[in-house]
């Protein structure tokens, strides 16, 4: 670790400003689009409404996750703080889709299941993995020594990455009350753009909020390098 | 049965509205405090040196 506050610091960026823009315009746009333009499902009517936020949620969770363990793994590899950061910033980020993931599922369970939540493989191994990560917050939030806490947030991101597989591959496993995956063959016609577009919008999202949340822990991080600095005197 | 539907979709799509607002306001409020606290350390070095 030979980071400096310059090296931490992140300058203002109009740019990124734009892209979050951006983001969220493209939400409402693809929501829209959706909701206005679906038609009701014949069995479940407007419930498949809740698919377009449900589904590209689960999604943007598993695509967070996948960050954290690439980052992990690199920061094992290297020993680059940044690498740390950026992990951190996507474990945050991939919790909090993860959590919106199951309250949406809770939602679409009840009036389609009769039941807010049901002990079955894929609710089950989703809300294990909601916890690993936040654990694996609880557990920077612990630690503070920076490199004990980078190498422990490396273990368990990574480990609790692994699991991403298990919770997609739980409905085909298992016998469980969740459906297996869709894929635009066998999903009816009308409803694959809605939920494409809203998973892109969703990804920008995601990518905005990684951004900032590492932009934040950068900044941070370049303070208490001032902050060492001065108390050694400024050296 | 279905105007009952339609509530559980409005509630899915405010929570999931709730749920990025807010956490945008909490990183952007955390982005400005931070960004005070560097600007403000920083200055602070430079006054020392």
């Amino acid at each position: 670790m030979n980071e400096t506050a310059d090296t931490m610091n992140v300058p203002r960026s109009r740019a990124w400003t734009l892209f979050g823009v951006f983001a969220f315009v493209a939400l409402i746009a693809a929501q829209a689009y959706a909701v206005l333009t679906s038609p009701p499902d014949r069995d479940m009517g407007h419930l498949q409404k809740i698919l377009y936020v449900h589904v590209p949620a689960a999604w943007i969770t598993f695509l967070a996750f996948l960050v954290v363990f690439v980052f992990s793994i690199r920061y094992m590899w290297r020993g680059q703080e940044k690498d740390d950061l950026l992990a951190a910033a996507a474990a945050e980020v991939g919790a909090t889709f993860n959590g919106l993931t199951l309250v949406l599922g809770m939602i679409w369970g009840k009036p389609a299941w009769g039941a807010w939540w049901v002990w079955e493989a894929r609710l089950t191994s989703t809300l294990v993995l909601f916890m690993i990560f936040v654990g694996y917050l609880a557990l920077r939030s612990f630690v503070d020594d920076p490199e004990r806490r980078a190498q422990w947030s490396a273990a368990v991101g990574a480990f609790g990455a692994i699991n991403v597989p298990i919770v997609y591959m739980s409905v085909r496993w298992w016998r469980t009350l969740h459906q297996i995956q869709s894929s635009p063959s066998t999903m009816d016609s009308a409803y694959v753009l809605g939920l494409r577009t809203n998973a892109i919008a969703f990804m920008l999202i995601m990518i905005y909020f990684i951004r900032r949340r590492y932009e934040l822990a950068r900044l941070r991080r370049a303070t208490e390098l001032i902050a060492d600095a001065a108390a050694l005197g400024g050296k | 049965m279905q105007d009952r539907n339609l509530a559980f979709v409005g509630a899915a799509y405010a929570i999931t509205w709730c749920v990025l607002l807010g956490y945008l306001i909490r990183v952007h409020r955390a982005l400005g405090r931070a960004r005070a606290e560097f600007e403000s350390a920083s200055t602070q070095m430079e006054r020392d040196r």
